[in-house]
């Protein structure tokens, strides 16, 4: 609402400023086209911060701005909730920043939209590409033109988090497959007070928003390849994979490893039941550890996910930044994202933040090396990948698996169901 | 003689253009969307499709739960709120010390903000540490915690729940405006022929105070029918699609789909079946100022 009444304020603003200039004839041409090589170039960032009060960003822009007097960015934040479609229409309406933060996800409809520039011709020339984790410049073109339209700039990897001295006390070691993850978490299921009711459970379960993620850690494991896409068409829906997808929901169903409150499970349900001891482990990524060690020290500890049939998968998160088509500056808008993903940059970012590095110089550090959290992020990268990145992915995240999972939880649908539904959802056109 | 004729036109003009603008406009523009295959992602191939989008949407099982849904959110909802409003008018209208602190006071529900109310809501009906779950266990009418809103049995009613409390101040404000303009003259024609306290308020009370009922009934539909905030703060429509109401639907359909057109066909199903209730709104203003003049 605020906003609406700072636009509205702003247009009439605009409408009088016109009819001044109109009214005293002051309508000038003359300020336009004096792109001389002296010429300031002005660029305007886009980013979303989890943390708005962390200065990190503002001061890399700062810095970027004193060492490159010829550009001068400026930044500005917006809300996360929001980003994604005021992005959109900004790129529809022609008023797009210059550059933005971005995910991978996102590429598709922008592409679909010739609102992102391709940066391979850029990429060509810069001396930083053979230094990005190598896996990454395929996990990132995903378009069927095969062009590069975003700079890898941080990455997290799902593992899971667990207590080790909950671990401890139930004799417990860590799982290296499924299998033997549904043992563990069944010790971990217990009654601590003694009241005769369950008040631990082995997993904390994500039903509600983006619980697909670790989701995907159960079922893909399943899948030949780990293949969740093929040619455009969904192929994870495999016999194996659906008996991978009942244990997850067993979890619920049958073994009640996970708390009652599972299906309404979100990011903050799912903290706090690991933060207040409820669960045992949980499974998020890099961004938590800070949290988690301020609660428990040295008594939180993590692990890669563990193994199915067919190997290992994990869910990469991902932000990278890209320069808009619409542009009038891309060099220079290329020079501030590719400064972005340099050794320095990345290293005060990720040091701040927390996030994964993909500068393999700055992987290499000590403070990373040092960290059991950033190690189990090093070890879940190789097998860590994107979902498919399509137009319909969207809704299939957002409102198509929660729903059909909350139902298949509660045993509305069976899970076979869920499958075949969450399989076509994905093959929509 | 002519720019005098045209003068009143001038001075409504204002009034006019804003209205086109800000009502005329929107309402068009939804239908034009609702004959367009119009996704956000896609707006280079927008085209027209006529009805295709109103067809789809009858043959979506999920519309068609949220229909269902949005009857018992609307229905349920209402009533309630209109009962528990109509008590605490009653109890309000009554002299009592500190009255009206009372009165200023009940409106707190009413002016917090939908998103505030459901996640304050939420933590309070949390299946591991919620104060609900805590408070039914200790009185022992609960045997273990319950996860309100992770089952699709005691969500959807949860949810109900929490508007009722947020309507609640509106119906009793309103109603106890109504109930101050009944003479006080009636009740005591009422005590001299005999009448017991129950019996003027079916005869008095409730009669006269019918008007206000029904225009404050009838505007409080439309608006639970059009509220987002409260399920899509607590539940998001889920789990499943227990909780999702037309409006709720809507709103996900264009946020997170980005499918426009859907959507605006979705919006103006919701518009025809709370064009109704308008009407009935209309026609019982219509007759409460035929009966003024």
């Amino acid at each position: 609402m605020n906003n609406l009444a700072r636009k509205m304020v702003a247009i009439i603003l605009a409408v009088c400023l016109a009819a001044t200039f109109a009214l005293t004839g002051c309508g000038s041409n003359q300020s336009a086209d004096t792109s001389g090589k002296d010429q300031v170039v002005k660029l305007k960032h886009w980013v979303w911060l989890d943390d708005p009060k962390d200065p990190t960003m503002a001061n890399l822009v700062q810095e970027f701005n004193s060492t490159h007097p010829n550009i001068q960015v400026e930044l500005e934040v917006i809300p996360w909730g929001d980003f994604r479609t005021r992005l959109l229409t900004a790129a529809a309406s022609g008023d797009a920043p210059d550059t933005a933060c971005f995910k991978l996800t996102w590429v598709p409809e922008f592409v679909g939209n010739q609102a992102l520039e391709p940066l391979d011709p850029y990429l060509k020339n810069w001396q930083g590409k053979a230094d990005i984790q190598d896996n990454l410049w395929d996990v990132f073109t995903v378009t069927d033109d095969k062009q590069m339209y975003v700079m890898p700039w941080i990455v997290q990897a799902l593992y899971v988090y667990y207590r080790p001295s909950l671990f401890q006390e139930a004799g417990v070691e860590i799982p290296k497959t499924w299998d033997e993850f549904l043992t563990v978490a069944q010790k971990l299921t217990k009654d601590r007070n003694g009241d005769g009711k369950i008040d631990q459970y082995g997993f904390g379960m994500r039903g509600a928003r983006y619980g697909h993620e670790p989701w995907g850690s159960f079922v893909f494991a399943s899948v030949e390849g780990n293949k969740i896409m093929e040619n455009g068409k969904a192929v994870f829906n495999t016999p194996a994979a659906r008996q991978a997808n009942d244990f997850f929901l067993d979890l619920y169903r049958k073994y009640k490893v996970v708390p009652p409150t599972a299906p309404a499970d979100g990011f903050a349900e799912i903290v706090n039941n690991f933060k207040s001891g409820r669960t045992a482990m949980i499974v998020h990524h890099i961004r938590s550890y800070k949290d988690m060690e301020k609660q428990f020290g040295d008594d939180v500890s993590a692990f890669p996910v563990p193994a199915g049939p067919n190997g290992r998968w994990t869910s990469l998160g991902d932000t990278e930044n890209v320069v808009f088509s619409s542009s009038k500056q891309k060099e220079a808008a290329f020079t501030f994202i590719s400064w972005l993903a340099e050794k320095d940059q990345i290293d005060k970012w990720c040091r701040a933040s927390g996030d994964v590095p993909v500068a393999k110089s700055v992987q290499a550090l000590d403070f990373y090396q040092n960290n059991r959290f950033m190690q189990a992020s090093f070890e879940s990268l190789p097998f860590a990948h994107v979902y498919p990145v399509t137009t319909a992915m969207g809704e299939w995240i957002e409102s198509v698996w929660p729903a059909v999972t909350q139902q298949a939880l509660q045993g509305q649908i069976t899970g076979d169901d869920m499958m075949n539904q969450l399989e076509a959802a994905m093959n929509k056109k | 003689m002519k720019s005098k004729r045209l003068y009143p036109y001038y001075l409504v003009a204002p009034a006019v253009i804003f209205m086109l603008v800000i009502v005329a406009y929107p309402i068009l523009n939804s239908f034009y969307m609702s004959m367009m295959d119009y996704k956000l992602f896609k707006m280079s191939s927008t085209h027209f499709v006529g009805l295709q989008n109103y067809i789809a949407v009858l043959q979506d099982p999920v519309f068609r739960q949220s229909l269902w849904n949005t009857l018992w959110w609307v229905g349920l909802g209402v009533f309630l709120q209109f009962f528990f409003g109509l008590i605490l008018a009653l109890l309000l209208n009554e002299k009592f010390r500190g009255r009206g602190i009372v009165r200023a006071l009940i409106l707190v529900p009413w002016v917090t903000p939908g998103i505030l109310i459901g996640l304050m809501w939420t933590w309070m009906y949390d299946g591991n540490y919620g104060v609900i779950n805590d408070v039914l266990v200790k009185l022992h009418l609960l045997d273990q915690y319950v996860p309100w809103l992770a089952q699709s049995n005691t969500a959807l009613l949860a949810v109900i729940v929490t508007i009722v409390w947020q309507g609640i101040p509106f119906f009793a404000i309103m109603l106890l405006a109504g109930l101050q303009t009944i003479p006080k003259e009636l009740y005591e024609a009422a005590e001299v022929d005999g009448a017991s306290s129950w019996q003027s308020f079916w005869m008095i009370t409730l009669p006269m105070l019918m008007p206000t009922i029904f225009v404050t009934t009838l505007l409080r539909i439309i608006w639970v029918a059009n509220s987002v905030d409260v399920i899509f703060a607590m539940t998001g429509g889920g789990p499943g699609y227990s909780t999702l109401t037309l409006s709720v639907y809507t709103f996900v359909k264009a946020r997170t789909a980005l499918d426009f057109g859907y959507a605006s066909t979705m919006s103006i199903y919701l518009t025809m079946i709370l064009s109704v209730v308008l009407f009935a709104y209309l026609y019982q203003i219509k007759k409460k100022e035929a009966r003024l003049r």
